[in-house]
């Protein structure tokens, strides 16, 4: 039977249509086979016309496609799809390439109206289907790569924050993308730095009885190991794992591609491996490779983000260990000076209201009277990053206030910045209260020697004056004379003694200052001696003053440089035994001039020297010899020394060889070449000068002694009893000297003084206040209310003589 | 106007079922997979209806298997399912990798052969039922909005015509695709499916 179909075009379907044609009858037997069908499959129309088509083609029955006929002959079109089918005919090349992709369309062939078989064409879209999987191939690559960065995502948080540890970010890793890498084996080593062995930290599809075996590997052993050892990924394939014997144990899981990768450390080295297996591939894609390399950096850097983390949280944690055990407050403060921390111990101070104490809310708890200073020096502290130190008093929980010490230092960020503060305040309140208590007893101490030294030198004023009446008026009596003499050198020693308590006491109040002006150390060396001459010629002591010329100028204070003196010498006379030597030598050295005074006594022991100029400090066994003495001579010396900016040393070959003291102070001046000697002023040569004195003193007997010694010097005296009096005895007799003690009843001496000098015959008398007070202020007010000269009991004979003898003002060294 | 009873309803559904588990086992031979049919869910409505009955489960862009076919009784048929769906559809079948449907002629393929195969099952059923021949066109996809693929039906029908709607839900791997199956057809068309269905009814009674 031949196609029925119009000649033209059965002519271009069988000879040049881009596409298959064959028709079959009812019976399904080929009835027409185009020349495209002869060339691509290889049949020719003669070997296939007349045969059954599923003879031709068995698998069409197999394939269940002759279903498609049989519908074909029920009227039914059906399509043959690529996807779902490949191919309706195959091609018998013998070549496996050669696997057509047909898409083919079988119909009912239906002749005027009448069903006389099929027909079917089929379209060669090998090409098409080529383009596609070609696509598919892309979309695949995008779509995985996708799932990856998805992956990472999913992972980035746990590898990230640090907040799993090893084993269970492992597993998380294995869980999250062993699936999409159709991993079902994965393995995560730790290195041991100090043994080299791999720990399993975490580990996917090794049964728990199999993993006892891989628990440690020693480097080198099976990959892992060989991973470790080299610091390189390494990657096997199915053929590499069944002949490398390294892979012996994934084998024995069937696994038959594998992937190992190191954690390297950010900072060099290797912290373990990374390695996944599957059973389900042959290989992993250099894809997939490059992946796990970007996650086991990630596994890595979590590691040792971990690491850093741990080592942190310990050391916080240690750092609260310490501060919790200390027994003082601690805190640390943020750089601007809030507090961020505080340890157990505050709240054990302040009570449960000490959760207050965060930010700023630590001035709550300082005393009001301390807060102020406190702020501010907080606020510079913080503004410089100075170390911020002192006292302070806290708020307790009952209230109470108590003193603290506190020291807070600043830590710094490798830039210089303050990162943060830390501080530590100990409770010094008993500590405290008793220097405060200490400080109060040494000022009445103090107090209390002022006033002793002051009171017991009112009685030396009559006894020094009577003394100069009694020397005036000489018995002849050879006993009396040399018991008044013995009675003058211990009253001018025991004057002595109280200036020097008196000193001591304004030194250690910090009263004591010094009245520099410009002096001779000459004269200083000259006055001392005087000073010292009775003590020294009253224990028979030879005195060698050597190198003391007029040319050495010093800026001192020349009452207290000749005190040094005075009592270097004084000292050096009662610390040697009777008929000793004694040496004063002046040297100039560079930058100043060195006073050496030297003895023959007793000498001192190497062990007291270097506390010889504390106060009280008296060599022991020295009370029993020197006849007394408090202790101070030296002490004083040092610190008037200090005072000057010299230094004053001592040196000693031990006992019974002597002692010798070196006063070094500066030399400033040159010696001013106009200056005139002090008038050298003694009894013998003053002579008698008549004046008119007027003494008023509420002591009769000091009063009285010092009217006898002025008389004595040929002076017209009146003698009063009280400030009344010395005004109205003034006003009577106009003297030309008045001496007036201060501290008088009724009209006290400034108030006298005060109504004299605004009279007009008041205003060219000299007036003297005579008084126990010598102090700066003492003075100050003396000078105020108009005196001239302020003058300290007892007064010393020889000043009463220079101010009677003086016409005018000028007495130098008395104010 | 032709109404579809209670009775006539569950006489198409009892149909539709046959030709659903013929295109069952149709598909599943041919594609070593097994697909399963779920029992159809019937309605029928005007053509000019059809829009806003298939509108709350179709939506956007759609792939339809259109086949005309013709005889005695005469009309259009269809496979309408949305975007997605018929995506999901054709890589469950074949499982290969999806590309858009628009560039992807041979997941277009996949939908139309199963298509072909659906709706060549349910219209047999009809055909055998009538004892008519009825004939097929080969079908072809179409990708479009749902409206223009409505209006291009009512605008194609010559007289007044009705539309049977068939829910399809496809079950294969776990998983499942519901598609529409619109079958289009005349008065006279439709009165004579309907008087088929009532002597088929009156045969099954009596059998």
């Amino acid at each position: 039977m031949s196609a029925p179909v119009p000649g033209m075009l059965a002519h271009w379907l069988t000879e040049c249509a881009d596409q298959g044609v064959f028709t079959t009858d009812l019976d399904l037997r080929v009835t027409s086979w185009n020349t495209w069908l002869e060339r691509y499959t290889g049949r020719s129309a003669d070997s296939v016309v007349g045969r059954p088509l599923v003879e031709l083609y068995p698998e069409l029955a197999e394939r269940h496609l002759d279903l498609l006929y049989r519908d074909a002959l029920g009227g039914h079109g059906s399509i043959v799809s690529t996807a779902l089918h490949r191919y309706l005919l195959p091609i018998e090349d013998g070549s496996p390439d050669s696997e057509p992709s047909q898409r083919a369309r079988i119909v009912p062939a239906i002749v005027n109206g009448e069903l006389v078989g099929t027909v079917t064409v089929i379209d060669d879209v090998s090409e098409r289907v080529a383009a596609e999987r070609q696509l598919r191939r892309q979309v695949l690559i995008e779509h995985e790569a996708r799932t990856r960065q998805a992956l990472l995502l999913k992972l980035t948080d746990a590898l990230l924050t640090g907040r799993h540890d090893e084993a269970s970010l492992g597993r998380l890793v294995f869980e999250t993308i062993g699936p999409a890498l159709d991993a079902d084996f994965g393995f995560n080593y730790r290195l041991d730095q100090t043994s080299r062995m791999l720990t399993l930290v975490a580990s996917i599809g090794v049964p728990p009885t199999l993993r006892d075996g891989v628990t440690q590997l020693a480097l080198d052993q099976a990959f892992c190991g060989a991973v470790a050892a080299s610091e390189q990924p390494l990657m096997a394939d199915t053929e590499c794992i069944n002949t490398d014997p390294r892979g012996k144990f994934v084998r024995s899981f069937g696994v038959s591609a594998y992937a190992c990768h190191p954690l390297r450390s950010p900072n060099g080295g290797v912290l373990g491996t990374l390695s996944f297996g599957s059973t389900r591939r042959g290989h992993f894609s250099d894809e997939d490779v490059a992946f796990l390399q970007t996650v086991s950096h990630f596994v890595a850097l979590a590691w040792e983000r971990r690491r850093v983390q741990e080592a942190l949280e310990s050391s916080e944690e240690r750092f609260r260990t310490v501060a919790n055990a200390a027994p003082a407050i601690v805190y640390v403060c943020s750089p601007g000076g809030e507090i961020t921390f505080v340890n157990e111990k505050w709240f054990e101070f302040a009570g449960p209201a000490g959760d207050a104490v965060f930010g700023n809310g630590w001035a709550g708890f300082i005393h009001p009277d301390d807060l102020g200073p406190v702020a501010a020096q907080w606020a510079h502290c913080c503004a410089t990053g100075e170390p911020f130190d002192g006292e302070v008093r806290y708020r307790r929980a009952d209230g109470a206030y108590r003193w603290h010490m506190f020291r807070v230092l600043p830590e710094r960020a490798t830039d210089g910045s303050i990162r943060a503060w830390y501080g530590c305040s100990v409770d010094a309140h008993e500590a405290k209260l008793a220097e405060e208590a200490l400080r109060a007893t040494a000022r009445q101490k103090d107090e209390f020697i002022a006033l002793l030294a002051h009171e017991l030198r009112n009685p030396l004023a009559p006894i020094r004056s009577s003394m100069g009446v009694m020397r005036a008026r000489s018995t002849g009596d050879e006993v009396v004379d040399r018991c008044r003499e013995i009675v003058d050198r211990q009253v001018a020693q025991m004057s002595r003694l109280l200036d020097d308590l008196l000193d001591v006491s304004r030194l250690s109040r910090g009263k004591l200052t010094l009245k520099p002006e410009t002096v001779r150390l000459s004269d200083v060396i000259e006055t001392a001696v005087e000073t010292a001459h009775p003590l020294i010629d009253g224990r028979g002591h030879t005195l060698h003053v050597v190198g003391s010329d007029r040319t050495i100028v010093l800026d001192a204070d020349k009452a207290r440089l000749t005190q040094v003196f005075a009592n270097l010498l004084n000292n050096a006379a009662k610390y040697t035994e009777p008929g000793g030597r004694i040496d004063l030598v002046v040297q100039r050295v560079e930058s100043g001039v060195n006073v050496t005074v030297r003895d023959t006594g007793m000498g001192i022991e190497a062990d007291l020297r270097p506390r010889i100029f504390e106060m009280f400090s008296q060599a022991r066994h020295a009370r029993d010899t020197s006849g007394g003495g408090l202790g101070i001579g030296l002490a004083l010396a040092q610190r008037l020394v200090e005072m000057h900016d010299g230094t004053i040393d001592v040196q000693s070959q031990g006992p019974g060889h002597g002692s010798e003291f070196i006063v070094h102070l500066p030399v400033t001046a040159v010696p001013h070449a106009t200056e005139s000697a002090r008038p050298q002023l003694s009894r013998e040569t003053a002579g008698l000068v008549r004046r008119r004195v007027l003494v008023a003193d509420d002591n009769a007997d000091a009063a009285d002694t010092l009217a006898m010694f002025l008389e004595d010097l040929g002076c017209d005296v009146r003698t009063v009893y009280d400030g009344n009096a010395a005004l109205a005895e003034a006003e009577r007799f106009r003297p030309e000297l008045m001496l007036l003690d201060l501290g008088m009843p009724g009209l006290n001496g400034q108030a006298v003084c005060h109504r004299v000098r605004g009279e007009s015959w008041g205003a060219d008398a000299v007036i003297v206040a005579i008084t126990g007070w010598g102090q700066e202020a003492d003075r100050r007010r003396t000078k105020i209310a108009g005196f001239d000269y302020h003058l300290v009991k007892p007064v010393e004979p020889d000043v009463l003589v220079q101010l009677v003898r003086s016409k005018h003002r000028e007495v130098s060294g008395l104010r | 106007m032709v109404i579809l009873s209670d009775e006539r309803r569950d006489a198409v559904t009892e149909l539709l079922n046959i030709g659903f588990g013929r295109a069952a086992a149709s598909l599943s031979a041919l594609t070593n997979a097994r697909v399963e049919l779920l029992v159809p869910e019937v309605q029928m409505c005007r053509i000019e209806e059809l829009g806003a009955v298939l509108r709350p489960h179709v939506s956007g862009e759609i792939a339809s298997v259109h086949q005309v076919f013709s005889g005695p009784v005469a009309g259009d048929a269809l496979l309408v399912l949305d975007r997605s769906s018929a995506e999901i559809l054709s890589q469950l079948l074949t499982d290969e990798i999806l590309l858009p449907l628009a560039v992807d002629i041979s997941a277009r393929e996949v939908i139309a052969e199963v298509g072909n195969i659906l709706l060549n099952a349910c219209l047999g059923v009809f055909g055998n039922l009538l004892h008519v021949q009825v004939t097929f066109a080969v079908p072809s996809v179409t990708l479009d909005a749902l409206e223009a693929v409505v209006s291009s039906l009512v605008i194609g029908s010559e007289e007044l015509s009705h539309a049977i709607v068939v829910h399809a839900e496809f079950r294969l791997k776990d998983s499942g695709v519901t598609g529409y199956l619109v079958m289009v057809l005349g008065v006279s068309s439709i009165e004579r499916l309907m008087a088929g269905i009532d002597t088929w009814m009156g045969e099954q009674q009596r059998s």
